[in-house]
């Protein structure tokens, strides 16, 4: 994780000694950036739609970050990244063994999150926050079931690929969320650090909005593994 | 410090609690009902989930459940319904419902009667030019029409009627008129007497062979296919019955239909092309299609491939507006269209379950197709022996106008 490091620097005698404190009102500060690959689990009940199979799908995330650093072993962070929450839906059905959809979601999301640090040099971190965020774009690809295969029996008009086009009843393109993870951290320059993080976000927005009487629930899980660098101001 | 970081990390985890639970739902397809209220939403429910058109439906269908619900309860509060109220009931449930496909079946539970619910019911009859189709009386005067020729209709298995009539310049007009699109599924099945009509339009191979009757032939300038009072049926005519007559794929639009069980999930669309068969009919002359009111699904899609055409004339009446296809047994492929079994659960519900829209995404459910040429039917000219929609379609071959 990118700028979640522990308080103030690592020095070179390889002790990790806090320096800059709140009520010094001289926290430290560091930015950074960070990319890497996403899996999202797409959460619904299918309920007697039993031959709809759902599966996780990848994609990518990266984004800036600022972080705060007012203790030793707590820091504070805020980030602002592109994450991608695809999934797949495959009918598990005998007359429609073709058909699929895969959908590619990109939100923006803005996680802050506490950061808390145990080592020196190279140091664990677990993060815990909150995530707010907004569905950018979407994409679906597959197979459908169409007229004309019925008509004729010709795949070729039942594949897709096109950008998704938003429905302003049924989607609901605000994305919130609790967010944690654990990260490896480390000093390699004076100034420099490179992490790993391995990362939940977990959706509590349904992806729908509450248009319907009987509606079933959809939200996003997505988990992140992602690498960054970041430098100490 | 400490104690704030792990305090905001028991408060995440108990917010992982937030998310709401799945709904408890019956599948409408197959579930028994043993009174009003339980076959009323199991109805309420299928159509909430499997009805294709709430994207542009403007009836509130929660509102529906909220005024209904109390009617129902009432009957079963009472123990019975009479099968007029019963029908009431459903055809106020499903009013204003855009979907022209789509009846509702039902068991009252008290006189074991069925009833029925149409939601067309409260919006075709009362079109200004709205009529039954005096098909019997039509194909009557066929045969002696001036100047008709060759003249042969099929049996009863499959009401079908050929005529030649005279053209420019020596030419023949060709006619074909049948009540149903079965030809695909019917035609190994047919006699010879029954297939005279269809052999002497397309040809031996109606089907799968040589298309070389009539329509192909270079004594033909025009064909005309009547779809009056044709109530539709299997898609899988439009390709070697409609299709054949284009000497091009026929590009009608997109297709789309349910990818859940959310009245908005829907897959994407797709486009609705009709491939013109390997053995079409090699020519470029003029297409009719002749409609009426009561032309209704595979008609109307018939109506809308000729329209597409640049050589095709739709001539006759604004169709029913049924213009979005199903299949049968549909809910368990595709969460949509038909659901229930009526002599297993009392209810049974016939929807479409693909939508279909035109090159510029505009449906033409529950309004039809409108033709190029409106001409509507004559009555007093009926009982005097004419045909005025089928003379106006031939005065149109003939003159171009």
């Amino acid at each position: 994780m990118v700028g979640s490091v522990c308080v103030g620097k690592a020095q070179n005698d390889g002790t990790f000694r806090g320096t800059l404190l709140p009520d010094t009102a001289v926290s430290r500060w560091s930015v950074g950036v960070f990319g890497g690959i996403t899996s999202n689990h797409h959460v619904i009940d299918v309920l007697y739609a039993t031959d709809m199979k759902y599966t996780d799908l990848g994609g990518y995330s990266a984004g800036a970050t600022v972080s705060c650093h007012p203790k030793g072993w707590l820091s504070l962070r805020a980030d602002v990244a592109m994450v991608q929450k695809n999934y797949r839906m495959d009918r598990d059905n005998r007359y429609l063994p073709f058909v699929y959809t895969e959908s590619s979601n990109t939100y923006l999301s803005l996680p802050v999150t506490a950061v808390l640090s145990l080592g020196r040099t190279f140091r664990v971190c677990g993060v815990v926050g909150g995530y707010v965020g907004y569905w950018l774009s979407g994409r679906r690809e597959g197979q459908s079931l169409s007229v004309t295969y019925l008509t004729t029996g010709n795949q070729d008009d039942t594949f897709f690929d096109e950008e998704y086009v938003f429905n302003d009843v049924r989607d609901n393109r605000f994305d919130a969320g609790i967010v944690f993870g654990a990260a490896l951290r480390c000093t390699v320059a004076k100034k420099l650090d490179l992490s790993a993080e391995l990362r939940w976000y977990y959706g509590l927005t349904d992806v729908q909005k509450n248009y319907q009487q009987n509606l079933n629930p959809r939200y996003n899980t997505t988990r992140t593994l992602q690498f960054g660098v970041s430098y100490w101001l | 410090m400490k104690r704030l970081f792990f305090a905001i990390w028991v408060v995440a985890l108990l917010f992982t609690s937030c998310r709401k639970e799945a709904m408890e739902l019956v599948d409408p397809d197959r579930h028994y009902c043993y009174d009003y209220v339980s076959q009323f939403e199991t109805v309420w429910t299928g159509i909430d989930q499997g009805y294709l058109f709430w994207e542009r439906d403007t009836v509130d269908w929660d509102a529906v459940y909220e005024r209904m619900l109390p009617v129902f309860q009432g009957f079963d509060a009472r123990g019975s319904a009479t099968d007029a109220e019963l029908t009431e009931a459903y055809q106020s449930m499903v009013r204003g419902l855009l979907d022209h496909h789509m009846y509702v079946q039902i068991k009252n539970l008290k006189t074991g009667h069925a009833i029925y619910a149409d939601p067309a019911w409260d919006e075709v009859p009362y079109r200004d030019y709205y009529h039954y189709t005096p098909f019997d009386q039509q194909v009557a005067l066929l045969s002696s029409m001036e100047g008709v020729s060759n003249y042969k209709e099929g049996g009863s298995a499959f009401p079908c009627y050929f005529a030649l009539f005279p053209g420019n310049n020596g030419k023949k007009i060709a006619y074909l008129r049948f009540r149903s699109f079965n030809v695909s599924s019917m035609v190994n099945y047919l006699s010879a007497d029954d297939l005279a009509p269809l052999r002497s339009f397309y040809g031996s191979g109606i089907v799968d062979g040589v298309t070389n009757g009539w329509a192909g032939s270079d004594n033909v300038e025009a064909v005309i296919i009547d779809v009056r009072g044709n109530g539709g049926g299997q898609l899988t005519d439009l390709k070697p019955v409609v299709a054949s007559l284009s000497h091009a794929d026929i590009d009608l639009g997109y297709s789309r239909t349910k990818e859940g069980l959310g009245r908005l999930d829907y897959s994407a669309w797709t486009p609705f092309r009709i491939e013109r068969p390997d053995n079409y009919l090699r020519w470029d002359r003029k297409v009719v299609v002749l409609t009426d009111v009561n032309s209704v699904s595979c008609s109307e899609i018939t109506a809308l491939m000729v329209q597409s055409m640049s050589n095709g004339t739709v001539i006759g009446e604004r169709t029913y507006g049924a213009t979005c296809p199903l299949i049968s047994g549909g809910h368990d492929m595709l969460y949509s269209g038909v659901f229930g079994d009526y002599d297993r659960y009392g209810y049974y519900v016939y929807t479409s379950n693909f939508d279909v829209v035109d090159k510029e995404y505009k449906s033409l459910e529950g309004i039809g197709v409108t033709p190029d040429i409106e001409c509507l039917l004559d009555f007093n000219a009926l009982q005097n022996g004419h045909d005025n929609q089928l003379e106006r379609a031939l005065e149109f071959v003939r003159t171009g106008k």
